[in-house]
C-alpha cells in the first residue's frame, strides 16, 4: 500500500484516533506457527452457528470417519449439516452447555488414531468448473458458518446476497482482536485459496467485484494477497479484485462498523450490508474453508485457531471441530489454569470456559485465549468519558450503565443501549474498572428478548454475541440436505451446465 | 478488587490510580515552582495539605464503611496540591489545614468521596478559605527571595505584603513568574508543561481547557475593548491570561472530569461558560473569585445537567 | 494498582519532567533575575539620580545598620568600573517634638563630601521645612565634607566662654605654620588659624606625613593608625585648638616643661609644637604674614636651596601641603651669633625678611648671623599692641615653667553635636534663616549618615 492512500475507519474526524487498536503493540501479536492438532476425543455440539439445531444422525456405538455427517438440521429448519473431524466410534451422545449459554445434543467420538477419511471426501474434487448453484450447494452441505464468529450459515449469506443483487463482496480480514490472528494467517499463508474462495463465492452471490478488506499495516498479508490477485484474476480475468485499507482499530470487523467506514452508512439494527450497501461481508477465514469443500472435497471438519497463553506464548493450530478445550492447551506449555482464565473466544469479546475437558471448540470458535488473572482495581466513576470517546457504536456506557443501575430502563433505550455490541471496549478503556460492558450488553440483551416475547417477534432475531440478528430474508430453511439445488439462476462465468458431483455423504433418514 | 467473569478479560493499565498519577506528574511542574520560588514554606504546605487530604479521605471511607478502595488514593492528594498551589504564599498553614478538610469534608465527603462531589474540591476549598479570611490576600510574598524562611507560616496572621504591581514586570518576568503571585498559578511555563503532559498521554482532553481559554481572551478583549493591535493592548492581555491564574484553572480545574463535562459538545459548552463567566467576574470580583466561582458553577451546572437532559428528553418523547 | 512496568515509566516520567521544570524555572530565574535587577538599577537611577548619579547601585545590608535605627536603606553606588564612588543612606530623622524627616543623603566615597540630599516627602508628622529651605541647605552643604554643623552651633558652644581675652595687634586672615622637621614617625605638624575681628576664631592643629601614603595624623588616629594614651588625637587635637580659640593667648594654655598642660581637659600629648607653631602664627598674624605670604616664603627658601619653588619640586601633596623635612639641611634655619653660637632658628617669616634685607642670594645652608636680623628681638611690626596679659612668646621658647597661666581650669571642649566630638566636625554652615530646628535636623541627617558610615567603613579607610 503506498503512503497517503485513503485508510478506512469507523471513527471519522475528531474521534477519529479514539478507538483502541491493539495490533500496534507487540505485547498483543504472536509469532504465528501453525499446528495439528489429533485430539483423542471431539464433542460435536448440534448447535454450532446461529440457527436452529441439527438432529444427530448417528448412534452410540457407531464407527464415524473423517468427514462424515454426522448432524443434519431437521426438515424445514435454519441449520447446516455437522461433519466429523476424526474417525473413530461415537461414545456417547449427551446434552452439553456450552460458555455462550447454548444447550443442545452433542456427540462424543474417541479417536480410533486411524485419521481414516470418508469414501465420498478421500478425493478432491477434480473438476472445478462448477456452477453458482454447485458452489451454494457446497457450501451448504458442507456446513460452512461464519467462521469469523457470526456463525450466520454461509449459504444464508449468499442467497441474501444473491437476493439483494449485491454488487461486491467483502473479504474481511479486519481481525483485530488482541492476541487472535488466524484469519491473518490464513490470509497470509492461503491467499490464492482465499481468493479462489472468493471468486467462486462471489460467483454464487452474483457480482464480480472482490474487495479485500485489511488493516494498512499489514504488509506481509497485504503483500501475499496482492500476489495471488494476480495469479486468481489471470484464472478469472472477469472478476477484479480491489484493497480497502483499514486503520488499524478494534472492533473494526463487525458488519456495521464497516458499512459505517467503507460507505459512510449508519445501518440500523435490522438493516443489512446487502440492503443497504449492495455488498456482502465474508471472513477470510469462511472463504478459505469454502474452497476447501470446492477443491478438496472437504466438509467443514476442522478450523484454524489461535491459542494464547496471554504471556508470550501462543500459535495458531489447525484442530478438528469439538476438540475440547483442554486438549488444545495441551499444545502450549506453560498454562497454569489456577493463576490464569481460559477464554473462549478472544479476550475481549470471548467468554470464560469452566470446564475445558468437556468444553469444544465449534465451528466460530476463533481463539483460545488464556489470560492471566488480574484484579481490577474498581472505584468510582470518575466521569471521564472515555467510554463514550472510544465507543465503536457511539453511544455512551457510563451514562447508560448509570441509568440501567438505577432502573431509568426507558432512558437507557434513549441513549441506545441497545446499540451495543458487547465489544468490551468500555470495560477494557474503563480506568475505574466499571463492568460497563457487562451492564449495558446484558441490559440490551434482555431488552432484546424483552421485546421478543412482548412483541412476538421471530425467535431467531435473538441476537448473540456479535451476529447479525436473521431476518426474514432468509429462507433456506426448506432447503433439505437430499434436494438437488435450486438452479434458477445461473450464476456467472461458472454458469456451464454440469453434472452435480455431490461431494458429501447425504443425510439420512433420522 | 474485582476479577472480572465476563468479557473484556484483560484491562488497560490506564486506570484511576495511574490517571491521578498522571495529574501529580502534570501539577509538579507547578509544585516545583513554588518551591523554588518560595522555599520550604512551599514544600511544607503542599505536602501538609496533600497529607491531610489523603488522610481525611481515608478515614472518611471508613467511617462509611467503604474500606473496599485500599489503594493509594492519589487523588486526595492531588487536590490537596493543586488547592495548596492557589494559596497565597503567606498564608498561615492552619488557614490552609482548615481549608483542605472543609473542602474534603463538605465538598467531596459529603457526596460520597471521590466521583461523587458536584464541585470541584480544590477551588471550593480556595474560594471557601478567601471568603472567610480575606486577610489571606495580603500573603504574598517576592519569589527567590527566601527560601530557606518560615515567618508567619506558623502563626494565625497572614505574612506578605499586596501581590505584585504587574506593569512593572518584565515580559520575562511574568512568563517565568518572577512576581509575587499564588503559590502556584504564577509560571506559564511550569502550567503549560503541565498541560501538554496530560493532554500529551491523552489523561484530558483538550475541548473543554481550550474552549475556556479561548473564550476567556476572545472575551476579555471584546468586553473591555482591548486593542490587541497595539503594544499595550497586547500586553495587557497577556498580563491578564498569564498572571490571573486562568492558565492554571484551564490546566488542572476545567479538566477535571469529575465536575465537567469532557465530551466534544459537553467540553465546549461547558469551557465557554466557565470563561464566559470569568471574564464578566474579573472587573468586579477578586482574583480567587473569578478564577474559581465559574468552574464551580459549571461544576454545579454539569452535576446537574445530565439528568435535566435526560428528563427533557424524555419528556419530549412521551409527549410525541 | 499500576503494573510495575508502568510504575517504572511513571517514576521516568515524573523525573523527566522534574529535570524539564528545573531547568526552565532555572533559566527562568536567572533570565528574570536579570531583569529585576534592571528594573531595581533603573528604579535607583531614578531615585537616585539627584542625590549621587552612578552607573550601578546596590544596596546592602551590613550589621551596623542594627545600631543606626534610623537608617532604613543603604545603597552603595558604583561608577562603570565597579569602583564604589558613594553611599546613598535612607535615614528618617525625629526630632524632640517627634516630628520626622526622610531624607536620601549621598555622600561621596572619596573625601566623605555630600553630593545631594533628596527628601522622600512619606514622613507621618513631618517638619516644617519647604523645598526652598532644603535647596538652600543642599546648597550650603553641596561638596562639603560630613560631619557638618552650623556655625551657630560653634558660636553656641564657644560663646560660654563668659570673657573673651584678646591678643593684641592680631591682623585678620588666615595664618599659617608648619614645622620645618618631620618628628620620629615622619609627620610635619602644621597649625592654622583664622582671625576676625583681632579674635582667634578657629585653631587646626594636625600633621601630614613626610610619607605621601600616610593619612594625616587626625586621620590617623580616627583610623586608629596613629594611637596614643588618652583621648584620641584628633579629640585632643580638637580640645587644644579650642582651649586656644577661648584662651587666646597659647601662653595661656600652661604648657610645663615636658610640654603637657593639665588645664585643658582631655588634653594629654605633647602640645609643644602646638604652642610654638601657634606663636608662630600669632606672630604672623601680628605681622601681617599670611598663609599665602608663609607659602611663598617656602618657595622663597627652596628655590634657595634647591633653585625652584615647591611646586616644581613636587613637593605638594593632594591636600595642598609642602611636605618636606629640612633633615638634610639641618642648619638651614640656625641662627648663629658673631661668635659662631648657634642662638636659635629661624622661621620662615623669620627667614623671608631676613633674605629680603639682606637681599642676598646667597648659596644652600649659609649660616645666618643673628646681627644681621632685622629687630632679632621683635616678632612682628611696630605696631603698637596691648594685650591684658602680655606674655613674650620668646619665653616659651626655652620651656619656661609652669602653671602661672589664668587659664580656665573649667574649660570643657568635649562637647559634641548629634553625637560628633567636636573634634571630627569639619564643616560649618550657615544654615538657613528662621528655620534653625530645620537645619539641624537635616545636618543630623547628614551627621547619622556620618556616623553610620564611622562605623561602616571604618572611617572611609
Amino acid at each position: 500500500m503506498s503512503v497517503g492512500e485513503h485508510k478506512y475507519s469507523y471513527l471519522r474526524n475528531l474521534r477519529e484516533r479514539n478507538a483502541l487498536r491493539f495490533s500496534g503493540r507487540s505485547s498483543f501479536v504472536r509469532e504465528i506457527m501453525l499446528e495439528r492438532v489429533f485430539p483423542t476425543k471431539i464433542i460435536l455440539p448440534m448447535k454450532q452457528h446461529f440457527g436452529d439445531e441439527c438432529v444427530p444422525i448417528v448412534t452410540v456405538g457407531e464407527h464415524v470417519l473423517i468427514g462424515q455427517c454426522i448432524g443434519i438440521p431437521p426438515e424445514g429448519a435454519f441449520a447446516v449439516p455437522i461433519h466429523a473431524g476424526i474417525s473413530g466410534t461415537v461414545t456417547d451422545i449427551k446434552t452439553i452447555r456450552m460458555p455462550n449459554g447454548v444447550e443442545c445434543k452433542a456427540v462424543c467420538i474417541e479417536s480410533d488414531r486411524k485419521r481414516t477419511r470418508h469414501p465420498s471426501v478421500v478425493l478432491p474434487r477434480m473438476e472445478l468448473n462448477i456452477s453458482a448453484s454447485t458452489v451454494m450447494g457446497i457450501v451448504r452441505d458442507s456446513g460452512i458458518v461464519g467462521l469469523g464468529g457470526e456463525g450466520i450459515p454461509t449459504i444464508a449469506k449468499i442467497d441474501r446476497a444473491r437476493k439483494a443483487g449485491v454488487r461486491e463482496l467483502l473479504v474481511n480480514i479486519l481481525q483485530s482482536e488482541p492476541y487472535a490472528v488466524c484469519d491473518l494467517f490464513i490470509a497470509g499463508e492461503y491467499a490464492d485459496y482465499v481468493l479462489m474462495g472468493a471468486v467462486a463465492v462471489a460467483g454464487a452471490c452474483g457480482t464480480h467485484n472482490i474487495t479485500v478488506l485489511i488493516s494498512a499495516d499489514k504488509k506481509d498479508e497485504i503483500e501475499a494477497l496482492r500476489a495471488a490477485s494476480e495469479r486468481v484474476t489471470d484464472e478469472y480475468p472477469d472478476f477484479t479484485i480491489g484493497f480497502k485499507f483499514f486503520r488499524d482499530r478494534f472492533p473494526q470487523g463487525y458488519y456495521r462498523l464497516v458499512a459505517r467506514a467503507l460507505y459512510g452508512k449508519e445501518l440500523a439494527e435490522d438493516d443489512t450490508l446487502e440492503d443497504s450497501c449492495g455488498a456482502v461481508l465474508f471472513n477470510c477465514s469462511t472463504l478459505y474453508a469454502c474452497w476447501d469443500a470446492i477443491s478438496g472435497n472437504m466438509p467443514l471438519t476442522g478450523r484454524l485457531i489461535t491459542i494464547s497463553d496471554g504471556e508470550g506464548g501462543g500459535h495458531n493450530v489447525l484442530a478438528p471441530i469439538g476438540t475440547p478445550v483442554s486438549e488444545l492447551l495441551n499444545t502450549v506449555n506453560g498454562i497454569s489454569e489456577t493463576e490464569s482464565r481460559v477464554v473462549w473466544g478472544g479476550c475481549m469479546t470471548g467468554l470464560l470456559v469452566t470446564d475445558p475437558d468437556n468444553t469444544p471448540i465449534i465451528k466460530t470458535t476463533t481463539a483460545i485465549t488464556v489470560v492471566r488473572k488480574r484484579e481490577i482495581v474498581m472505584t468510582k466513576c470518575i466521569h471521564c468519558g472515555k467510554c463514550a470517546e472510544n465507543c465503536p457504536m457511539d453511544i455512551n456506557p457510563g451514562l447508560i450503565a448509570k441509568l440501567v443501575s438505577r432502573g431509568a430502563f426507558s432512558k437507557a433505550d434513549e441513549e441506545r443501549a441497545g446499540a451495543c455490541i458487547a465489544c468490551g471496549t468500555c470495560s477494557y478503556v474503563c480506568p475505574s474498572g466499571l463492568d460497563l460492558t457487562g451492564t449495558v450488553a446484558g441490559y440490551a440483551v434482555s431488552a432484546q428478548k424483552k421485546k421478543q416475547t412482548t412483541e412476538g417477534i421471530d425467535r431467531r432475531s435473538i441476537k448473540t454475541n456479535g451476529s447479525i440478528p436473521s431476518t426474514e430474508k432468509i429462507v433456506i430453511g426448506s432447503v433439505s440436505m437430499l434436494e438437488s439445488y435450486s438452479e434458477d439462476e445461473s450464476a456467472g462465468d461458472e454458469g456451464d451446465e454440469e453434472k452435480i458431483f455431490l461431494p458429501f455423504e447425504g443425510g439420512k433418514e433420522v | 478488587m474485582i476479577l472480572r467473569s465476563n468479557a473484556p478479560y484483560i484491562h488497560t493499565d490506564l486506570n484511576t490510580p495511574y490517571i491521578y498519577t498522571n495529574m501529580m506528574a502534570a501539577v509538579l511542574p507547578c509544585a516545583l515552582y513554588s518551591v523554588f520560588c518560595y522555599g520550604i514554606r512551599a514544600a511544607v504546605t503542599m505536602a501538609a495539605c496533600a497529607m491531610l487530604s489523603l488522610v481525611a479521605a481515608r478515614i472518611c471511607d471508613r467511617l462509611r464503611g467503604v474500606a473496599a478502595v485500599e489503594y493509594y488514593d492519589i487523588s486526595a492528594m492531588v487536590s490537596g496540591i493543586i488547592y495548596a498551589l492557589l494559596l497565597p504564599p503567606g498564608t498561615p498553614l492552619i488557614i490552609s489545614i482548615l481549608g483542605i478538610l472543609i473542602g474534603e469534608l463538605a465538598f467531596k465527603q459529603l457526596f460520597g468521596g471521590l466521583g461523587g462531589n458536584p464541585v470541584n474540591m480544590a477551588a471550593a476549598s480556595a474560594l471557601f478559605i478567601n471568603l472567610l479570611f480575606e486577610d489571606i490576600e495580603n500573603g504574598y510574598i517576592e519569589p527567590y527571595k527566601d527560601r530557606l524562611g518560615l515567618d508567619g507560616l506558623f502563626t494565625l496572621h497572614v505574612s506578605g505584603d499586596q501581590p505584585a504591581v504587574l506593569d512593572d514586570l518584565y515580559i520575562t518576568e511574568i512568563l517565568t513568574g518572577s512576581y509575587a503571585g499564588r503559590f502556584g498559578t504564577g509560571c506559564c511555563l511550569m502550567i503549560l508543561i503541565g498541560i501538554v503532559y496530560l493532554v500529551s498521554k491523552r489523561i484530558v482532553r483538550i475541548e473543554a481547557p481550550v474552549a475556556y481559554l479561548a473564550t476567556v481572551l476572545i472575551g476579555y478583549c471584546i468586553l473591555y475593548k482591548v486593542d490587541v493591535l497595539k503594544s499595550d493592548g497586547q500586553r495587557e492581555l497577556l498580563v491578564f491570561m498569564v498572571t490571573s491564574g486562568v492558565l492554571f484553572a484551564a490546566a488542572f480545574m476545567i479538566t477535571d472530569y469529575i465536575c465537567v463535562s469532557q465530551g466534544l459538545s459537553g467540553g465546549i459548552i461547558s469551557g465557554c461558560f466557565a470563561g464566559l463567566m470569568t471574564v464578566v467576574l474579573s472587573r468586579f470580583t477578586s482574583n480567587i473569585v473569578y478564577l474559581t466561582v465559574p468552574v464551580i458553577m459549571t461544576n454545579y451546572l454539569t452535576y446537574t445537567l445530565e439528568f435535566v437532559i435526560s428528563s427533557v428528553r424524555s419528556r419530549r418523547k412521551l409527549r410525541v | 494498582m499500576m503494573t510495575r512496568q508502568l510504575l517504572r515509566r511513571m517514576m521516568f516520567e515524573l523525573i523527566v519532567i522534574a529535570i524539564i521544570s528545573v531547568v526552565v524555572l532555572s533559566i527562568g530565574e536567572w533570565m528574570a533575575g536579570n531583569k529585576a535587577d534592571d528594573r531595581q538599577q533603573s528604579e535607583y537611577s531614578e531615585e537616585f539620580k539627584n542625590v549621587l548619579p552612578a552607573a550601578d547601585y546596590q544596596e546592602v545590608h551590613p550589621s551596623e545598620m542594627e545600631l543606626f535605627a534610623d537608617i532604613s536603606h543603604v545603597y552603595v553606588a558604583y561608577d562603570e568600573d565597579g569602583v564604589e564612588t558613594g553611599y546613598i543612606i535612607d535615614v528618617t530623622v525625629t526630632d524632640k517634638n517627634g516630628k520626622k524627616l526622610h531624607l536620601l543623603e549621598g555622600i561621596k566615597a572619596d573625601g566623605a563630601v555630600v553630593t545631594g540630599i533628596r527628601r522622600i516627602n512619606d514622613e507621618t508628622d513631618p517638619i516644617s521645612i519647604t523645598d526652598e529651605e532644603l535647596d538652600e541647605i543642599l546648597k550650603q552643604v553641596m561638596g562639603k565634607r560630613i560631619p557638618i554643623a552650623l556655625n551657630s552651633q560653634y558660636s553656641s558652644l564657644t560663646e560660654t566662654d563668659d570673657t573673651v581675652i584678646r591678643l593684641g595687634g592680631l591682623r585678620d586672615g588666615t595664618y599659617y605654620a608648619q614645622r620645618q622637621f618631620a618628628d620620629r614617625k615622619g609627620y610635619i605638624d602644621y597649625v592654622e588659624i583664622d582671625v576676625i575681628d583681632g579674635i582667634i576664631t578657629r585653631v587646626q592643629w594636625d600633621a601630614f606625613n613626610i610619607d605621601p601614603t600616610t593619612p594625616n595624623r587626625r586621620e590617623a588616629s580616627l583610623t586608629g593608625a596613629y594611637t596614643i594614651s588618652g583621648e584620641n588625637w584628633a579629640t585632643q587635637s580638637y580640645n587644644l585648638c579650642h582651649a586656644l580659640i577661648n584662651l587666646q593667648d597659647p601662653a595661656r594654655l600652661a604648657m610645663k616643661s615636658d610640654g603637657t598642660t593639665e588645664i585643658v581637659e582631655g588634653v594629654t600629648v605633647n602640645i609643644r609644637s602646638f604652642v610654638e607653631l601657634a606663636n608662630e602664627c600669632i606672630d604672623s598674624s601680628r605681622a601681617g604674614y599670611t598663609k599665602t605670604d608663609y607659602y611663598e616664603g617656602m618657595d622663597l627658601a627652596f628655590t634657595r636651596l634647591f633653585g625652584s619653588g615647591a611646586e616644581e619640586l613636587g613637593l605638594v601633596n593632594d591636600d595642598g601641603f609642602v611636605v618636606y623635612s629640612f633633615d638634610e639641611y639641618p642648619n638651614y634655619f640656625k641662627v648663629y651669633d658673631n661668635n659662631g653660637n648657634e642662638i636659635g632658628e629661624l622661621n620662615i617669616r623669620e627667614y623671608v625678611e631676613y633674605y629680603s634685607a639682606e637681599g642676598s642670594d646667597d648659596e644652600n645652608g649659609t649660616p645666618i648671623v643673628l646681627d644681621d636680623l632685622p629687630g632679632s628681638d621683635e616678632t612682628g611690626t611696630d605696631e603698637t599692641y596691648e594685650t591684658e596679659e602680655p606674655s613674650a612668646p620668646a619665653q616659651y621658647y626655652d620651656g619656661t615653667e609652669d602653671g602661672v597661666v589664668n587659664g580656665r581650669t573649667n574649660s570643657v571642649i568635649t562637647d559634641s553635636i548629634d553625637g560628633i566630638p567636636m573634634a571630627e566636625i569639619i564643616t560649618y554652615i550657615e544654615g538657613i534663616d528662621n528655620n534653625e530646628a530645620a537645619s539641624l535636623e537635616v545636618l543630623s541627617a547628614l551627621n547619622t549618615g556620618y556616623k553610620f558610615l564611622k562605623q561602616y567603613l571604618n572611617w572611609l579607610a
